[in-house]
Parts: structure tokens; C-alpha cells; sequence
């Protein structure tokens, strides 16, 4: 009789701490408003590499003249830790250069590429373009601001 | 004859849990996000990877995050999946919650905390102008860089821009009206921004 009663509690147990297993499923906790949006997809094929743009400016005061920081970051999905070389450009949407090239290599490890010029061409759009190389891989990605 | 059924049935129940959800053990799996920590900053779209220690191939199912207020976005990524994408608006820490698939069981495992930075802390002044004294003009153009800079980098909303008018153009601008993060922002966010907009006169 106690074994049975054991035997039941047990299964009541089992059944208790095991209730949640099998297929999962996922609720937000608390606020539904806190947990974060679908973020737009940035690449329309498979990407060789991660890359991201930021471009800010400042006028220069009394001149018409804009001082350009650009921030690439360049990551590496394959664990092959070999170098990246780069090139940046940055132009407007008719292709008119605003800065110069920047090139160089990334390492492994490394990923954040961070460089400044200065125009004095107004431009409505601006355009970064990254030309990336590794052994017989190359791509290209384009950001437009 | 019962109690053997009973703990045949236990033990049933505790395999199958064993097997088909677990927790990950942090010796089975690599979390690594693909950039520098100096670049985790607003508005970066960061990548990151999980691999398996014994080289099984990971597919992400899900991924929550926490302690973000709404300002942060992810995507698993469609080509990859053992990578996910998260870029965030504001600055503060994020944890996630991750559930994934390795061979043929599926594992919960957790990642983070991650602190999200201003572009500005990391990088120095790069800002709009001038030094910025006044703390609401400069909470304003932080809003305005982390929020509006991206699509109004060179042409500048008017510096008599209104808060209404800023509401009305996130309810009728298309580009607009599909950016989430912009439903984000408070009124008292727009009247940071709208102040910061004025102060360039």
C-alpha cells in the first residue's frame, strides 16, 4: 500500500516537474511592449561577411564646409581567422566622390574600421561602398544614407 | 506489479526530458558576437554566432531579449542559422534567451548581459555643431542621432520643426510610418528632439 501511494506521488511529481517539456513554447515576460521589434533583414543573398555603416556629420561653423566620421564594422562569419582586406568609398548618389578611399586590412579580432574627411560638396544622399577581399572571396555592400 | 509501471513511467518521463530539452551547457556551446565590444553601439547592427564545441550543427529556433525597453530589434538570420542580428536604438544592457537545436535535441541557453553604447561615448565628439551646454538640447540630439540621423543625415528637419509635426510625419511619412522604432519615442522624447532641432537656428 505505501509503495503504491509512493509510486503515485512520484508520477504526480513527474508529472509536475516535467510538464513544460516536449515542444516548448515562449510567452513575452510581462510588458509585450518590451520585447523588441523584428529587425528589417540588411542583406537580400547569404552574406560572406557582416558589415555595417554609420555616417555622421558636422557643418563647420561659418563655412559651407561638412566634416564626415564614417564607422564600418566588418565581421567574419567562418572561423577561419584570416584577414579582410578593405576599401571604403564614400560618394553621393551620382557617384561623385565625397571622401577619399580608405583601404586597409582588418585582422582577426579586429572589426571596427573609423575615419574622417572632409567636403565641401553638398550632397542630398551619401552613399558608403565596402569592397571586401579574403583569399579568392570578394563582396561588396552598399549603404545608402 | 503498479509501482513498477509507476517508476517505469518516471523514468520514461525523465529520458525524454533529458534528451529532447535541456539546458546548454556552456562547455557544448560558443556564443561570439563577429564585432569588437568597442563596437557595440546604438544603431549597429551587431552578428552573432553560436557554434558547437564538438562541431554539431546549430540552428537557432528562438531568441528573447531583456532589459531593453523596446529599443532593440533581432532577426535570426535566414542564411545562416546559427546567427542572429540584434541592433539597438538606446543605450543599456540586453540579455538574451536563447532556445536552439543541436543534432537532434533542443536546448535552452542564455547570453549576456551586453551593454549597447551611444555612438558617442565610444568615438569622441560627433556631434552637429557646436558643444552642446544646455542637458535636454543634448539628450535631444543624442534622441535625434540614434533615431532620425540615419535618413535626415545632411537635410535637417527646419529648426522651427514642431512636436506635432514630428508626430504627424511619423503617422504619414511612409518610410516613416514602417520604422517601429520611431512609434517608440514619448511625447516628452519628441520635445527633447524638437529642442535640440530649435537650438540650431
Amino acid at each position: 500500500m505505501k509503495r503504491g501511494l509512493f509510486a503515485v506521488a512520484m508520477l504526480c511529481l513527474a508529472t509536475l516537474v516535467f510538464q513544460n517539456c516536449g515542444a516548448p513554447t515562449y510567452k513575452n515576460v510581462g510588458d509585450p511592449s518590451l520585447a523588441g521589434f523584428d529587425l528589417a533583414y540588411p542583406y537580400s543573398a547569404k552574406p560572406q561577411f557582416y558589415v555595417d555603416a554609420q555616417v555622421l556629420y558636422k557643418k563647420m561653423e561659418g563655412v559651407d564646409i561638412r566634416e564626415f566620421k564614417v564607422f564600418v564594422n566588418i565581421g567574419d562569419p567562418k572561423s577561419t581567422r584570416e584577414e579582410v582586406s578593405y576599401q571604403v568609398d564614400v560618394q553621393d548618389s551620382k557617384g561623385e566622390v565625397l571622401c577619399p578611399s580608405h583601404s586597409g586590412v582588418i585582422l582577426p579580432g579586429q572589426s571596427a574600421i573609423l575615419f574622417d574627411c572632409v567636403s565641401a560638396y553638398i550632397a542630398s544622399q551619401v552613399r558608403v561602398i565596402v569592397s571586401l577581399r579574403q583569399s579568392s572571396n570578394k563582396d561588396t555592400v552598399q549603404f545608402i544614407f | 506489479m503498479n509501482c513498477k509501471l509507476s517508476i517505469l513511467t518516471f523514468l520514461t518521463l525523465f529520458a525524454t526530458a533529458l534528451t529532447e530539452y535541456a539546458w546548454a551547457d556552456a562547455k557544448l556551446l560558443t556564443i561570439r558576437g563577429l564585432y569588437e565590444r568597442s563596437s557595440y553601439t546604438v544603431n549597429t547592427t551587431l552578428p552573432f554566432v553560436i557554434d558547437s564545441r564538438n562541431g554539431q550543427e546549430v540552428k537557432i529556433l528562438r531568441v528573447e531579449m531583456a532589459n531593453i525597453k523596446g529599443a532593440c530589434g533581432m532577426r535570426i538570420d535566414p542564411f545562416r542559422a546559427n546567427v542572429f542580428l540584434v541592433r539597438c536604438s538606446s543605450a543599456g544592457q540586453v540579455d538574451f534567451r536563447i532556445l536552439l537545436e543541436l543534432g537532434s535535441s533542443t536546448f535552452e541557453t542564455f547570453f549576456g548581459p551586453i551593454s549597447i553604447d551611444n555612438f558617442q561615448d565610444n568615438l569622441g565628439s560627433t556631434g552637429s555643431g557646436s558643444p552642446v551646454d544646455d542637458p535636454e538640447i543634448f539628450k535631444g540630439q543624442q534622441l535625434f542621432g540614434s533615431y532620425c540621423v540615419r535618413c535626415h543625415l545632411v537635410e535637417r528637419p527646419h529648426a522651427s520643426t514642431t512636436v506635432a509635426d514630428i508626430k504627424s510625419a511619423i503617422r504619414t511619412v511612409p518610410s516613416m510610418r514602417q520604422d517601429a522604432q520611431l512609434r517608440t519615442l514619448t511625447e516628452a522624447n519628441l520635445e527633447l528632439v524638437r529642442k535640440f532641432l530649435g537650438s540650431r537656428k
